[in-house]
């Protein structure tokens, strides 16, 4: 700024210095053009414009005779326009109408039937436009605040790709205090899951799904009293100042939290501020009771309106940018066209002082909350009154639609409740700790988010009304978040240790218990194929006694039939022996023959009784063996199926014992796995803060850098002045000199002219006396003729008188 | 010749119509006073008083309790002297406490160290004076309560005033109850009414309400409190605890005392400090120096400043308030020259005398001598008849030679009826009869003549006064119910009531508190509740309305919103369950529990009299407001009720007293005295009775609507019949019950009436009252004496006589230039004032 206000000091001081002395010298005049190529010369109407109109245009376009209505004689004239309306646009050649006719870009070209006028008036004219068609030397150049290209293509529905959220490094709040004021601001973005909440001096933004702090915007200007996102939520319009004492309202680029611009210089704080759909305007308002409407590019005023009789607590754009409603402390709503600022609507029907405002997102409608207790809806093309509702008790303080149409509010009464978007109740949320008075929805209404009096801010997700979320609008410093993780690490650990004792205890029990369980289950195993062993042995030895006692029955069988049959043998031998001893003693003859084979088969029988006597008492032998070993075996399966069931009993109450056991682990692991986490989220909370805060350090030293190299930039660019102006001054010394030089001689030459006339003016008269002289010479040369033809007549006489009578 | 007169005439009457000019051209017009009835006040003998000493001395507040741990006390001393000269000695006392272990004492102030009792002893030439203190809860902090200490720093700061925030709609936005009346609301408003803007808790300091009192930023009612200051601070503690609400209904002040209570100040620029005192319903105490606001009704005499101190000016009297919450306390202050030598006169006269005396002498001031037998006759018989005397009168009372020849007049004047006549009227504005589009003619004079007959029978005024209270029927067939037809509103009823009979103007309590007096809006519409109940009816005959006790029906308290209960002002609240309200109020208005009704009539019954109520405006008892002379104001309240309310006696005493009838010639040592009665004052005769007297002299008869051909304008029983010679004289237009509405103030167009106005030339030439002396055969020299006895009641002096006789002999036409005698002395101030 500093140097552009030397040059045009500069400059007024050379062209006024040029007036003055006007015709003197060249080499002044070339110093002039030569400052003049140095910086942008300020073109003025009156200086450079209106020559060339009166070279060109004024015979027709004069205020006398008007050609189509157009006067260019003067600057109000020439702004004004003609019949066919403007022909200057400020600051805008391609607008600019009578550039496209001079220039024979478009029709009728001007000046009619002639050339074009010459180039380098063409060109004044062009830079005469561009530069925002100053009047006069002291006219103000306006140039443009904002970055026009920061504000970005506007898109109005939905933004494709991720919505825009937070991106930038800031999460350290500008000012921490203890507590939180009655809360000022809350919006929520019409595309992101984010809400922005006010707080002293800085804007919090968080995520409305996480409730995590994604950023902090500062507003140094005082206290936010209202946010507003754009349509498309690309760009934030905090609004606020300091009570009594100033308002503005400052938009920030959300993604990089770059301020953009700020407007307004109220004398009171702004207590309501909104930007158009297409971001091209900012109105704001306040106690002041004026409601201004800004150039965002610009931030020119474009017009101001004084209807309201009371402070202005509501502006709010329609999402289609047509139409802008104010609403005041004194009941008074006004709907006005946006672009032009003329009343549209007066819409009347509050009986108290109306809070806040929103529109409907198809700009329909328009719904208005107030402290008589009632939400009104207001329909928009007669202003007639939709739907009133009784909604809060003791006032409604805020109301919110979001772009389904769902509406919000919250009041006096605590309450915060849903309406749908014929204004039906659609449900509540848990009840605030003091009185409501900012509400919002976030896009699509999933969550609603309340702050009340006390500084509380509540987030509620709509499916959970009775799960209330608490947002801080004075979250605590990096540094404060740093200490306080940090001051949970060492529990955490503590914890992750203890659970893990606690938890290896645990398994160390359950360990234990499953060895038993194992051991047992061998043992069981190894019992269990004992018994079979057992159990088959015995069963093999049982049928091995059975086999030899039924051999032995059998052997006895045999034997005692063997021995029935000796019997009959031994009778029947006997009876032959008697019948051959009879027969012999008889005499029979001896029948030797027939005794033998009895004998044999007796001596053969009796080997067999013998055999089987013999083998009967093996066997009685062997079944003694057997059923010994039997018995022993059976002792065995007894005593091994006593062992079975000892280790099977064992085996169950071991398991029940596992089973706490491994709960109680279990558990303990749960715990060791939660501390972890725990640990782990601590720790990472920690590192976030801490590269947060480094995020922020680097930022700072960023700017910090940036205004260190600026700085320089400056100081050298200052140096470079100072050097210029001591050159300048140097060449306005010399200036000034030869001006004075020049003056002098130019008072000198006066004088000499003075003195030339004075001359002249002497030698005139000394001529005119000289002519007259000349005449009196002539006259007194006759005279002296006559003198002398007299004295020579006297001198006769007296020559003759003295010759007469001599002497003297 | 007529012209002539009338140009100098008209300067005389242009020029001044003031009464202190008045006073010097009455003494030198007045004739040399006959010797006989002339008694100069006890002269004055500058004896060489011996130097009063000082007689005692007085330590304020008498006792002190501190309790919690911020508390404090600041200490004054006053010295007596025997003259009743007072003297702050706070600086030159040496204070000793008798134990520092409970108590600390510095810069004059008490602050509490530990639990106990102790005494703070002072001792001053030969002098000492023992406090008693007793400290309780010294460790406890109390927190800061709303009520409490928010609400007087408010009122103290002016924030609440009718100019700033205390107006209707408030002040730039913001609006607090005027004085404060309601603290609740203004709770709400200050804290809750606009989130942030007014206090924010987040930065305590930074709240709107602190910048904008510091002038910290814009603010219309500039810087009020300084940062840092002690109210700063109390506030700023607050906000940092979360600006509470108050825990619980907050203590009430029960009385503040002022001390010292009397203040007799010598000297110009001496100081006296002040000590406030609050008392609160739980018991404990509170110096409110700094919380209480004081203002002065008098500033040249004393001023007072926030510290609180006063500083004495010119010589006079003065009353300095202090108020905090809704009580108003004042202490009275005399300045008197240093130096001054001051002999009281000796004591005489009737009690009054004594009581006036008392007061005088506190003033040091010499009362004026009495006057002449010829102005006495001409005041009483205006003041108590309203008509001037004749020549036989004045030719018999100034032949009588009894020494108790004036109270056998003012006892003869009291007898005629005009006396009751004259009572009747004023009365008759009081209750603003008169016809309008709801009161018919009918109805008002029936009113009138009910009223006038009333006090023609002698009917003691508080029996009248529960007639009226009380009355239920028609209009017609009980006049006195013509009261409540009158006015029909119920609060504008009872503030009528109030004012008329009680002399209490309650009217500013119907929105706010008093915010000179003790009237709280619970006062207000307590007192209104008695009215509430009120029916009223057309009658057959269309014009008569009925006016009957509906036995239902309520007033409501705007602020709380609650019924309010029947409470009479300033005392209990009865119980009105199945009785007419009304009566019940009647009977405790003139009763003597009432302390209000026997001192307003009382007071106005001396105001007529003596030009300047004890209280005056006489219908404006207020606590701001104070009696010039309280005892006097007392006793004659109490003979009132002693008198059973027959007034006439009261009369009597008054005109019989040396007060009244003292010489309307102020001394050099009185002169400033408006207030205490140490000479007569001079009053312009009130408009019916100056008309009658016009009539009187002329013997000319006047015509008024609805009266007889020859009627008095005092007879005249309707409000609104009226002729423009009344009007313009400050008839009563009875439009409101205000004293104020009968004025005798002067204009200009009652003096070009008077000039120019058909009301004295017409009723001359009317009266031919010269013309029938001429016939009689009197000459001119007797005319003018006859004129003179008959207009100013006193005879024409000889220069007089000589001047006027020339004027007659230049007219050229005697009878001409009488009439032009007569009409200047009817166009004199002489004559227009009764002096």
């Amino acid at each position: 700024m500093l140097p552009l206000q030397l040059i045009f000091r500069r400059c007024v001081l050379t062209m006024k210095s040029r007036n003055t002395i006007f015709v003197c010298c060249a080499c002044l005049l070339l110093s002039v053009s030569v400052r003049a190529e140095d910086a942008p010369q300020k073109i003025t109407f009156e200086e450079h414009i209106k020559p060339i109109f009166r070279e060109h245009c004024l015979s027709c376009h004069n205020v006398g005779d008007k050609s189509s209505g157009l006067a260019l004689d003067t600057y109000g004239a020439t702004i004004e326009g003609g019949s066919g309306g403007k022909i200057v646009a400020e600051g805008n050649i391609d607008g600019s109408r009578m550039w496209a006719m001079i220039n024979h870009t478009a029709q009728p070209f001007m000046p009619p039937d002639q050339d074009k006028i010459p180039e380098p008036q063409i060109a004044l004219l062009k830079a005469w436009i561009e530069q925002g068609m100053p009047e006069n030397s002291g006219s103000v150049i306006k140039k443009p605040k904002a970055n026009i290209a920061s504000l970005g293509g506007v898109i109005k529905g939905r933004p494709e790709g991720p919505p825009p959220m937070p991106e930038f490094a800031l999460k350290q709040p500008t000012v921490f205090t203890e507590r939180s004021a009655a809360i000022s601001a809350i919006c929520a973005s019409p595309w992101a899951p984010l809400v922005a909440i006010g707080g002293q001096k800085q804007v919090s933004l968080y995520h409305s799904e996480s409730a995590e702090l994604l950023g902090i915007l500062p507003f140094p200007e005082g206290e936010p009293q209202s946010i507003r996102f754009s349509r498309d939520g690309q760009l934030v319009l905090i609004a606020g100042g300091r009570h009594s004492h100033s308002g503005y309202a400052v938009l920030y680029n959300l993604k990089t939290g770059e301020r953009i611009t700020r407007v307004g210089d109220e004398l009171d704080v702004v207590f309501a501020a909104d930007i158009s759909d297409d971001n091209s305007k900012i109105a704001l308002a306040g106690p002041q009771k004026m409601v201004r409407v800004y150039d965002t590019a610009t931030g020119n005023l474009l017009y101001e309106q004084k209807k309201h009789t009371d402070w202005i607590y509501a502006v709010r754009f329609s999402p289609d940018g047509v139409l802008l409603a104010t609403a005041d402390r004194s009941n008074g709503m006004v709907v006005w066209e946006a672009d032009t600022g003329r009343m549209y609507l007066d819409l009347v029907g509050h009986k108290s002082e109306i809070r806040s405002i929103a529109w409907r997102p198809d700009s329909s409608a328009l719904v208005s909350s107030s402290l008589d207790g009632t939400i009104k809806m207001w329909e928009m093309v007669n202003g007639q009154l939709i739907k009133s509702v009784d909604a809060h008790g003791g006032g409604v303080t805020a109301v919110d639609v979001c772009n389904d149409g769902t509406i919000v509010s919250c009041g006096r009464d605590n309450k915060v409740k849903v309406w749908d978007a014929g204004l039906n109740p659609a449900g509540e949320m848990s009840p605030l700790a003091d009185a409501g008075l900012e509400a919002a929805i976030t896009v699509d209404g999933k969550q609603v988010v309340a702050g009340d009096w006390a500084g509380n801010v509540t987030l509620w997700n709509r499916a959970e009304p009775a799960k209330p979320i608490a947002l801080r609008a004075n979250p605590p410093t990096l540094q404060m978040a740093i200490a306080a993780h940090e001051a949970l690490i060492a529990p955490a650990q503590t914890e992750v240790t203890n659970s893990t004792a606690v938890y290896t205890t645990a398994q160390q029990q359950v360990d234990q218990l499953q060895v038993q369980v194992k051991a047992t289950d061998e043992s069981l195993t190894a019992t269990v194929a004992e018994l079979g062993n057992v159990t088959t042995q015995l069963t093999q030895v049982r049928s091995e006694v059975e086999n030899v006692t039924k051999q032995i029955a059998e052997n006895e069988a045999a034997m005692i039939e063997s021995k029935k049959i000796i019997e009959q043998k031994t009778v029947e031998l006997g009876q032959k022996e008697k019948v051959a001893a009879d027969a012999a003693a008889a005499g029979q003859p001896p029948t030797t023959e027939d005794l033998n084979p009895l004998k044999a088969e007796l001596d053969t029988l009796s080997k067999r009784v013998t055999e089987l006597e013999a083998a009967i008492a093996i066997a009685k032998t062997t079944l003694q063996e057997k059923t010994t070993l039997a018995t022993n075996l059976d002792a065995k399966m007894k005593e091994l199926e006593t062992k079975k069931a000892a280790e099977e009993k064992q085996k169950t109450d071991l398991a029940a014992a596992l089973v706490p056991v491994t709960e109680a682990a279990n558990q303990a692991k749960q715990k060791q796995d939660a501390a972890t986490a725990a640990l782990a989220a601590v720790t990472s909370k920690l590192e976030m803060a801490r590269s947060d805060l480094a995020r922020f350090e680097q930022y700072r030293q960023q700017i910090m850098t940036q205004d260190a190299d600026l700085k320089t930039k400056l100081a050298s660019i200052l140096q470079q002045m100072t050097e210029a102006e001591t050159a300048a001054t140097t060449e306005k010394t010399n200036v000034d000199a030869m001006m004075a030089a020049i003056v002098k001689l130019q008072e000198q030459l006066t004088q000499i002219q003075q003195q030339i006339a004075a001359e002249d003016a002497k030698r005139q008269s000394a001529e005119q006396v000289f002519n007259s002289k000349k005449q009196a010479i002539s006259a007194l040369s006759s005279e002296l003729e006559t003198l002398q033809s007299q004295i020579a007549a006297i001198e006769e006489n007296r020559k003759a008188f003295q010759a007469a009578y001599g002497g003297n | 010749m007529i012209r002539t007169l009338k140009n100098i005439v008209c300067c005389f009457a242009l020029a001044t119509v003031h009464v202190a000019s008045l006073n010097l051209a009455i003494a030198q017009d007045a004739p040399a006073a006959p010797a006989a009835t002339v008694e100069t006040a006890a002269p004055v003998v500058p004896a060489a008083p011996a130097a009063p000493g000082w007689e005692s001395l007085a330590v304020y507040p008498p006792e002190v309790s501190l309790e919690t741990a911020a508390d404090l006390q600041n200490m004054i001393a006053v010295a007596t002297r025997s003259d009743g000269v007072t003297k702050d000695v706070t600086a030159e006392v040496t204070w000793q406490l008798e134990n520092p272990a409970f108590a600390n004492f510095q810069e004059f102030r008490l602050t509490p160290v530990t639990d106990g009792e102790t005494k703070l002893n002072a001792s001053w030439n030969g002098h000492n004076v023992s406090v008693p203190i007793r400290v309780t809860r010294s460790a406890e902090t109390k927190p800061i309560s709303f009520h409490l200490d928010i609400m007087p720093i408010l009122t103290r700061s002016g924030c609440n005033t009718g100019s700033c925030h205390g107006a209707a709609r408030g002040k730039d936005g913001f609006r607090l109850s005027l004085f404060g009346f309601d603290p609740n609301g203004d709770y709400q408003r200050i804290t809750r009414e606009i989130g942030i803007r007014r206090i924010n808790l987040a930065v305590p300091d930074q709240s709107l309400i602190l910048l904008k009192a510091t002038g910290a930023v814009q603010h219309s009612g500039g810087k009020k409190i300084e940062p840092g200051s002690k109210h700063y601070n109390t506030v700023l503690t607050w906000l940092k605890a979360g600006a509470p609400v108050d825990a619980g209904p907050p203590a009430a002040v029960t009385k503040v005392d002022i001390y010292p209570k009397q203040a007799v100040m010598e000297g110009e620029a001496s100081k006296q400090r002040l000590a406030v005192v609050a008392t609160y319903s739980d018991g404990t105490t509170r110096d409110v120096y700094d919380l209480a606001g004081f203002t002065t009704n008098n500033d040249r005499t004393a001023s007072v400043d926030p510290s609180p101190t006063i500083t004495s000016g010119v010589r006079g009297e003065a009353f300095v308030m202090a108020r905090f919450d809704t009580h108003t306390v004042g202490t009275q202050v005399l300045a008197l020259p240093a130096g001054l030598t001051y002999v009281a006169p000796t004591p005489s006269g009737n009690y009054i005398d004594n009581l006036v005396g008392n007061k005088l002498e506190k003033l040091r001031v010499l009362p004026s001598g009495l006057c002449t037998d010829e102005e006495f006759l001409r005041r009483a018989t205006i003041d108590i008849t309203g008509m001037l005397p004749t020549e036989q009168e004045y030719e018999a009372y100034i032949a009588d030679t009894s020494p108790d020849k004036r109270s056998k007049k003012i006892d003869e004047l009291l007898n005629r009826k005009e006396f009751s006549e004259i009572w009747a009227m004023k009365w008759a504005e009081l209750l603003m009869i008169k016809s309008n589009n709801q009161v018919s003619y009918k109805a008002a004079f029936l009113y009138n003549s009910w009223l006038t007959n009333q006090l023609a029978a002698n009917v003691p005024i508080d029996q009248i006064v529960q007639q009226i209270l009380a009355s239920s029927g028609g209009v017609f067939e009980n006049p006195a119910t013509n009261y409540y037809q009158i006015e029909g509103d119920t609060l504008k009823t009872a503030e009528n009531i109030a004012q008329v009979f009680m002399g209490i103007r309650t009217q500013c309590a119907q929105c706010h508190n008093h915010p000179f007096d003790r009237w709280t809006m619970d006062d207000y519409y307590g007192f209104a509740a008695f009215f509430a109940q009120i029916g009223r009816k057309t009658g057959e005959d269309y014009r008569e309305t009925i006016v009957f006790d509906r036995r239902g029906g309520e007033v409501r308290h705007p602020v709380t919103g609650a019924n309010a209960a029947p409470k009479y002002l300033g005392g209990e609240v009865p119980d009105v369950s199945n009785r007419d309200r009304r009566e019940a109020l009647a009977q405790w208005i003139t009763s003597p529990a009432n302390p209000f009704f026997s001192k307003s009539v009382a007071n106005r019954i001396w105001a007529h009299f003596m030009g300047s109520g004890i209280v005056d405006p006489v219908d404006d008892f207020r606590v701001s407001n104070p009696a010039s002379n309280p005892d006097l104001l007392d006793d004659l309240a109490k003979r009132l009720i002693d008198y059973k309310f027959d007034f006439k006696q009261m009369v009597r005493d008054i005109c019989n007293s040396q007060a009244y009838q003292r010489s309307c010639i102020p001394t050099e040592d009185n002169k400033t005295d408006l207030r205490n009665y140490s000479h007569a004052s001079v009053r312009r005769i009130p408009a019916e009775s100056l008309l009658d007297c016009i009539s009187q002299v002329t013997q000319t008869k006047d015509k008024f609507r609805g009266l007889p051909v020859g009627a008095r304008a005092v007879q005249i029983a309707d409000g609104s019949t009226s002729t423009y010679f009344l009007t313009s004289f400050g008839r009563s237009g009875r439009n409101t019950v205000c004293a104020c509405e009968a004025s005798t103030d002067p204009s200009l167009s009652q003096a070009l009436h008077l000039l120019n106005g058909d009301s004295v030339h017409g009723k001359i030439s009317q009266g031919q009252i010269i013309k029938q002396w001429m016939d009689q055969g009197k000459t001119p020299e007797q005319i003018i004496e006859l004129i003179y006895i008959r207009c100013l009641g006193r005879r024409v002096t000889d220069s007089e006589k000589a001047n006027l006789l020339k004027i007659v002999a230049e007219s050229g036409d005697a009878p001409v230039g009488l009439e032009d005698i007569f009409w200047g002395v009817l166009n004199s101030r002489e004559f227009i004032f009764n002096h």
